[in-house]
């Protein structure tokens, strides 16, 4: 059998060749990864109590809320409950808030509301169904008839990876026309820290978010998802 | 001619001559009820994949299976079978056939051998697999909005899936021959036998602890975890995947991407295999003759030192034993299959999840997941028995007329292989059964319910093996692997893979009654009366197809 060097030589090269080509393809699936699927963040197994802040070294708190996990029974359920200070029109309130979102056997988001108890409005935000996920707004606690209704491609879902519970939506874009930085110098301050023992928060001594500046959000948001806000 | 196209003409003529040319009408009735048969199972898979998918459409409000799941799933556990008949394939095809010598002596470039060989090992891994595949597939095609660029795309991307297994065979298979030695391989076997026993009562202990303390926190999840494993980036299995399941169901994911870093990946570990071809088969191959002349004196001393220690049944295993632990291929083939048993069981802890689920919809995630348990347990039964059970009577190859002219009938042959084969086997598979039945179920009635019936499921199994083996008998093979990937390996595969369904539906049928709470005389009649079917069941087919392979042996010239 005829052993030749360049049979050898064009196999290295095929075999390096290859592996570069290999190593930007895969490198372009990671970006395609990162801008494609919108990581809503992680969260931790057992309850805990968490402070919003305007920024991590701030003595004062705008507001608090609880997070829990409950992997046993009925189903995956994360449920919230807090409070934000708020100040619209010179007027300074405490926001009540309750979120539940449950998930199914294969950790994918299979309803979810979240309501907002804001002076004498208790409009009501939720989701409905896997893939698609239908969001809907509704007025009032009472009221059967969404504000609005949009379907967006889902699953929405609750992965657990090296020990931490992972909220993600393969299916949607990361948000890049977005601009919170842009709108609001006081809402970007906020940050979400671990309540600490040594610091209470309650809305008595707690200062207040000035929501003017959520219209600004709006409009950014109008642009990022066309269509959505359009029947508010 | 190309010499490419020389390497692979006589493996095409003896394809066409031993399957397309039938001379016989027996012959011809054989090929037209294997062609018949597929075209059943094929229909088969057809329509149960439709009917699945069906089912999972009524609810969608409720869950959601992506394409890519299923896909990624099936695609990752063939991928891992490919690989092992690769390994195979390879080391019949680059080092044990019997052309090797006339090819190393010819004026053939080392490119051409290696490029001729690996395309013989790429075709023989991948014709088999294609045939379950192609079905599957046609049902989600069907099922889903099917795009008129689905079919070629599709083959496009199953050549590189098939050729990175063929690749990683040859490399592993070309490491394997020229780095162990006889007396390594033998080494090798053995502490490979120990860590699998160490690991084995590892992964037990493990289990053990998982069944009492069962612990639900998180289980639900690190379930559905598992699940998308199987879609990890890094897995060529999950790019072929994500882009069949893109030309299904588009969601914007890049096709050319993967594809690209398919046909990349592939063609560097083919680059990689011939490199180690090129530098190491001097090496191996002139291993393999010496292992070869090794084997036959050792075997020469052998059966000179046990023809009169031992009575019939026991000097026939002893004899198939030797050659298993003998011959590379096999006893590669075993470690490989060992490993996965393993690492199936120590994965089954996330079946432990059951605690998780809602009371009412438990039982039937508990249900749905013990058949899912049974149905891996018994094609992992019938998995190892087509590559060693189906295969002993035709490894007896040119030396067969020792047996046939020995004053010993071929029926009490047959039966000593049968039970030299079908204790191991059935121990094994009771130890999935029961283990499953006990973290499933977690009741002992149940456990030894379970473990006892899989003493009966494995004696059809290999009852099948053993006649099916005999009534395909094939004496003229070059390297045992050459049996494994036989119209009669798949004729084999796939009547096992009924008797495995054919098992399922009544051990289904065992775990609602068993599960059922109204304790009474009627409900034990019945689960006595399921179970009896289910032995009867399997000893009859065994034994019809052992005397289908008696009297078909007794006739082979």
């Amino acid at each position: 059998m005829n052993s030749s060097p360049f049979a050898l030589l064009a196999s290295t090269s095929i075999t390096v060749v290859s592996i570069l080509v290999g190593l930007f393809s895969y490198r372009s699936l990671e970006r395609e990864s990162l801008g494609h699927s919108l990581s809503l963040g992680t969260v931790s197994a057992t309850p805990i109590q968490y402070h919003l802040v305007e920024s991590p070294t701030a003595e004062r708190c705008v507001g608090a809320f609880s997070l829990s996990l409950k992997p046993v029974s009925t189903q995956t359920t994360l449920a919230l409950e807090g409070w934000v200070l708020v100040g619209l029109n010179e007027r300074v309130e405490p926001v009540k808030l309750e979120a539940t979102m449950l998930f199914n056997a294969l950790g994918q988001l299979s309803v979810s509301l979240l309501t907002i108890d804001f002076s004498n409005e208790s409009p009501r935000f939720g989701t409905i169904g896997v893939n698609p996920l239908t969001a809907q707004l509704y007025r009032g606690k009472e009221s059967d008839k969404p504000l609005f209704e949009h379907s967006v491609p889902g699953p929405i879902t609750l992965s657990l990876q090296d020990g931490v519970y992972r909220l993600q939506a393969p299916s949607l874009p990361a948000f890049q026309g977005l601009n919170i930085a842009g709108a609001s110098s006081s809402l970007t301050s906020l940050s979400i820290v671990p309540a600490k023992p040594d610091r209470s928060c309650d809305a008595a001594t707690a200062r207040h978010i000035d929501l003017a500046p959520l219209t600004k959000i709006a409009d950014s948001l109008q642009r990022a998802l066309p269509g959505v806000l359009s029947g508010l | 001619m190309n010499p490419i196209l020389t390497l692979l003409r006589p493996k095409a003529l003896a394809f066409r001559n031993g399957v397309l040319k039938s001379t016989t009408a027996a012959q011809r009735g054989q090929s037209i009820a294997i062609v018949g048969f597929s075209l059943i199972i094929m229909g088969s898979l057809f329509f149960a994949t439709r009917w699945g998918l069906e089912q999972l459409t009524k609810i969608p409000l409720l869950i959601y299976v992506p394409p890519s799941l299923p896909l990624s799933l099936m695609l990752m556990m063939l991928m891992v079978m490919t690989s092992l008949t690769a390994l195979a394939s390879a080391l019949g095809s680059f080092y044990l056939a019997d052309d090797i010598e006339t090819i190393l002596a010819s004026p053939t470039s080392s490119i051409s051998f290696f490029l001729a060989r690996l395309i013989y090992v790429l075709c023989t891994v991948a014709w088999m697999p294609f045939i379950f595949i192609s079905p599957v597939l046609a049902a989600m095609a069907t099922s889903y909005q099917l795009s008129p660029w689905f079919i070629p795309v599709s083959i496009a991307t199953f050549l590189p899936y098939f050729l990175i297994p063929a690749s990683l065979g040859t490399i592993l298979a070309t490491i394997f021959m020229a780095t162990i030695n006889q007396r390594w391989a033998k080494m090798v076997v053995r502490v490979a036998i120990l860590l699998a026993i160490a690991a084995l009562l590892y992964v037990l202990h493990g289990l053990l602890d998982a069944v009492t303390t069962r612990s639900a926190d998180g289980q639900v999840l690190r379930l559905a975890s598992s699940l998308s494993l199987a879609q990890s980036p890094w897995l060529p299995s999950a790019w072929t995947a994500t882009i069949l399941s893109e030309l299904l169901v588009p969601s914007g994911k890049n096709i050319a991407d993967r594809l690209t870093l398919l046909y990349s990946s592939a063609l560097a570990v083919t680059g990689l295999a011939h490199i180690a071809l090129h530098t190491l088969h001097p090496r191996g191959f002139s291993r393999a003759l010496s292992r070869r002349a090794m084997a036959s004196a050792t075997s020469r001393a052998g059966t000179i030192r046990g023809k009169t220690a031992l009575p019939q049944p026991a000097a026939v295993i002893q004899k198939d034993l030797r050659s298993l632990t003998r011959d590379v291929a096999q006893s590669t083939q075993i470690i490989f299959l060992g490993g996965l048993c393993l690492f199936y069981l120590g994965n089954l802890k996330t079946f432990v999840a059951l605690d998780s689920f809602a009371t009412d919809a438990s039982v039937n995630w508990q249900r749905a997941f013990f058949i899912i348990h049974t149905a891996i347990t018994a094609f992992f039964t019938s998995s190892i028995c087509t590559r060693l059970v189906f295969t002993s009577i035709s490894l007896e190859g040119k030396s067969y007329w020792i047996l046939q002219t020995a004053p010993v009938l071929l029926r009490d042959i047959l039966r000593a292989k049968f039970l030299g084969w079908y204790i191991p086997i059935a121990v094994l598979s009771s130890l999935l059964f029961s283990t499953g039945a006990q973290i499933l179920i977690g009741r002992w009635d149940s456990t030894l319910l379970f473990g006892a019936l899989s003493f009966f499921v494995s004696y059809g199994i290999v009852g099948l093996g053993i006649g099916l083996g005999a009534y395909f008998a094939d004496f003229s093979w070059e390297h045992p692997s050459q049996l494994v990937l036989s119209v009669g390996s798949l004729v084999y595969m796939l009547s096992s893979s009924i008797l495995v369904l054919l098992n399922i539906f009544p051990m289904g049928m065992l775990l609602h009654l068993l599960l059922d709470r109204n304790a009474g005389l009627a409900r034990a009649t019945l689960i006595c009366a399921v179970a009896l079917a289910i032995a009867i069941m399997n000893l009859v087919i065994a034994k019809m197809v052992m005397r289908l392979g008696e009297r078909s042996s007794a006739t082979v010239e």
